[in-house]
């Protein structure tokens, strides 16, 4: 599919369906064609597409969504005149102004209508103010192509093999928290089960889940949040219960490893406990995702345990303080710039300390790379924060 | 700040769909989904879609959901020997049997729900055997096909990059593999296509020189499997004021695959089904310059929530 390799062409690329030319009263043209969604929605893989091309897509894709945020959104066009930032055909992308991701705790930032609003979504966080994010339509379909799209750094399945135990609620019970909702939505592409292992009769159901799936359908997909997984394969292990799933079962970790506080073990431990638990025929199967309310596309993990950023993403660690990308392979605060959101400018500085890896991956694809690795606790990081802040003070 | 917005937000519902089975003589059934508008308004219409080759009845369910919001009452069905829930196995299909699925869900509804006109909207496969259906029966309005299959027998060496039709009965494969997973069998299927006049171009021209009915056809012009000119030659709009082609940029022969492009077509095709209900001779003297806008768009929550719950419908 040649789509995906073409270079995007800025002007008019995001127009609504041109109706207009059509050649005769008996024909019409639909063109609804955007740059992102090409590449988003294509056929081929943007991670098996080479590096360079990737940095050109980024670079005029990320350009793109900054002018549309420009028009759309005062609020970030007014902190963007007061950063003293190039123009944005101009400006490098390490200097595009970052909004704070503690900006959406207290700001209403979008760029588009109050109408084309699907919802706000708010983080998980059990202490102090939420963020708030809002997404429209757009924004929505193109976060579940990103995970359409990577779900191919796993393998490549038939939906019809597949079911899910989703450790979290269901789409019966999930309000407007962003994680919770984003996995719901794997019902969307899977036949799945959602489960909260709150107690130990639900841990039993969900063993008991899993054998009878594991049984039925050629592939099983565990995903939840890492704590979860981890009281499942402790209950298993008083249980004595070891399943056999062999190449059968992929083990998906979500939501970071905040919540695990003073039960955090080393992610090769984790990985080496379930694999032994569920019987996989190795840690290969035991893979993480990360996203976050206000980054809209969602990193997979390849086989060796790197998270792929797409090309329709920028990702720099930067110093804390001077907010200038450190040289690749060092840790940073970590920065996005992600041009699949239509309904706020998702030019985000974040909390997480990280590191960020281009090049080619141990698995052979070539690429970025982000390593989350812990939250940002110092005095350094509120003085940003608050920096960034800004941008609501005269929006 | 947050605004009033913000706390609004909830679960919007999906359309309501009910399932009937349609019991044939031999004792094999057919599934069938009514989808209606969630208001209480009267209908506008009422529409039968088809499902593509190999597509289950919840590949439908953004165009029903589109219709249903536009006020149109939306039925579906799973043909015999499909890959849904009516019985026979895909590796069994025939055009035939695909043709005789659809008379009998027409017949059905006359029959059981007094619909004695309606729409039909096809897609791929299925839009080949509406062809000759629109052209045969008298109580089809009006036809939409969707990336439709017009010459079978080019489009089959497109899928499986060999011309099986041209092979004497004998040295067919017992089974072509579709898409990679599903098997089916030759022999009953190349038998049917020569027989019954399905493989050829001229007889989908044939059959739609003597339709009356308005057609809309959407075609991507990516589409690796359909062309463009075969289907132009199929509808000869020249001498068809009644007929228009839709011609969808930057898609393949799967509409869904892009959002973008998707949300685009089903604004589109959604227009165009309510320009040709309003029906009459007029539309014979030519389809309006342009379909009007639609009135309701259901959103990415009404979407997914139609999805999960026909998902959930199907694998129960
Ligand atoms: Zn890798």
């Amino acid at each position: 599919m040649s789509r995906a390799t073409s270079i995007p062409q800025p002007a008019g690329a995001d127009q609504p369906p041109n109706e207009a030319e059509a050649q005769s009263p008996s024909v019409r043209i639909i063109d609804a064609r955007t740059a992102i969604d090409e590449l988003i929605f294509a056929e081929d893989p943007w991670y098996a597409l080479p590096l360079e091309r990737q940095r050109e897509l980024s670079d005029a894709l990320i350009r793109q969504a900054l002018r549309e945020h420009l028009e759309r959104c005062p609020s970030y066009r007014d902190y963007y005149a007061r950063s003293g930032a190039a123009e944005p055909g101009a400006v490098a992308l390490a200097d595009i102004p970052l909004v704070s991701t503690r900006v959406f705790k207290f700001a209403d930032l979008r760029s588009v209508e109050a109408h084309e609003v699907e919802r706000w979504y708010r983080s998980s966080g059990t202490s102090g103010q939420p963020s708030r994010v809002p997404r429209d339509r757009a924004s929505l379909e193109r976060m579940v192509g990103s995970v359409h799209g990577s779900v191919g750094l796993l393998a490549d399945w038939d939906e019809d093999e597949v079911a899910v135990i989703n450790l979290g609620p269901g789409r019966e019970h999930v309000e407007d928290v962003w994680f919770q909702y984003v996995m719901s939505l794997i019902e969307a592409l899977y036949r799945s089960e959602s489960r909260v292992p709150r107690d130990e009769a639900a841990l039993d159901e969900i063993i008991g889940l899993a054998q009878s799936l594991l049984d039925d359908y050629e592939h099983l997909i565990v995903v939840g949040p890492p704590f979860h997984v981890l009281d499942l394969c402790e209950h298993m292990q008083r249980r004595g219960v070891e399943l056999q799933a062999g190449e059968g079962a992929t083990i998906l970790t979500a939501g970071g490893w905040k919540r695990f506080g003073g039960r955090a073990i080393p992610k090769q431990e984790f990985r080496a406990v379930v694999a032994r638990q569920f019987g996989l025929r190795g840690e290969g199967q035991v893979r993480d995702v990360f996203n976050q309310v206000e980054l809209n596309t969602v990193l997979f993990e390849c086989e060796a345990h790197e998270k792929h950023v797409p090309p329709w993403v920028h990702v720099a660690a930067r110093d804390p303080e001077t907010l200038q990308p450190v040289p690749e392979g060092e840790e940073g605060m970590l920065s996005y710039l992600d041009a699949s959101c239509s309904a706020y400018p998702c030019f985000i500085v974040t909390e997480d300390v990280g590191v960020v890896r281009r090049g080619r991956c141990a698995c052979g694809r070539e690429g970025t790379r982000v390593d989350v690795l812990r939250r940002l606790e110092s005095r350094a990081a509120k003085g940003c924060a608050l920096k960034m802040g800004q941008i609501h003070a005269n929006g | 700040m947050p605004t009033d917005e913000k706390a609004k937000s909830k679960l919007p519902s999906a359309v309501s769909t009910e399932e009937s089975v349609l019991r044939l003589e031999d004792g094999r059934q057919i599934v069938i989904w009514h989808s209606r508008p969630q208001s209480e308004e009267p209908v506008r219409g009422t529409v039968l879609l088809a499902p593509g080759f190999c597509a289950r009845m919840y590949s439908l369910a953004a165009m029903a959901a589109y219709l249903c919001a536009n006020g149109f009452a939306v039925y579906r069905y799973d043909p015999l020997d499909h890959r849904g829930p009516s019985s026979g196995e895909l590796a069994d299909f025939t055009m035939t049997t695909g043709r005789y699925s659809m008379d009998q869900v027409l017949d059905w509804l006359a029959r059981e729900r007094g619909v004695e006109s309606l729409g039909v909207i096809a897609t791929s496969l299925s839009a080949r055997i509406a062809y000759r259906v629109a052209s045969e029966r008298d109580n089809v309005a009006y036809l939409v096909t969707a990336v439709g299959v017009t010459h079978l027998r080019a489009t089959l060496e497109r899928v499986f990059g060999v011309d099986h039709m041209a092979s004497p009965p004998e040295q067919l494969p017992e089974t072509v593999v579709f898409e990679e997973r599903h098997h089916i069998r030759t022999l009953g299927f190349a038998t049917d296509a020569h027989e019954l006049g399905w493989n050829p171009a001229e007889t989908t021209r044939a059959e739609l020189d003597r339709a009356s009915v308005p057609i809309v056809a959407f075609i991507a012009r990516d589409d690796d499997w359909v062309l463009e000119s075969e289907v132009e030659e199929a509808l000869d709009l020249a001498n068809h004021p009644e007929r228009r082609m839709c011609k969808l940029e930057g898609s393949g022969h799967n509409l869904a695959k892009n959002p973008r492009i998707a949300q685009a077509m089903l604004r589109e095709l959604t227009g165009a089904v309510m320009a040709l209900e309003t029906g009459g001779e007029w539309l014979r003297a030519g389809l309006p310059p342009s379909f009007p806008a639609i009135e309701r768009e259901p959103t990415f929550e009404m979407l997914t929530a139609q999805v999960i719950a026909e998902r959930r419908r199907s694998v129960r």
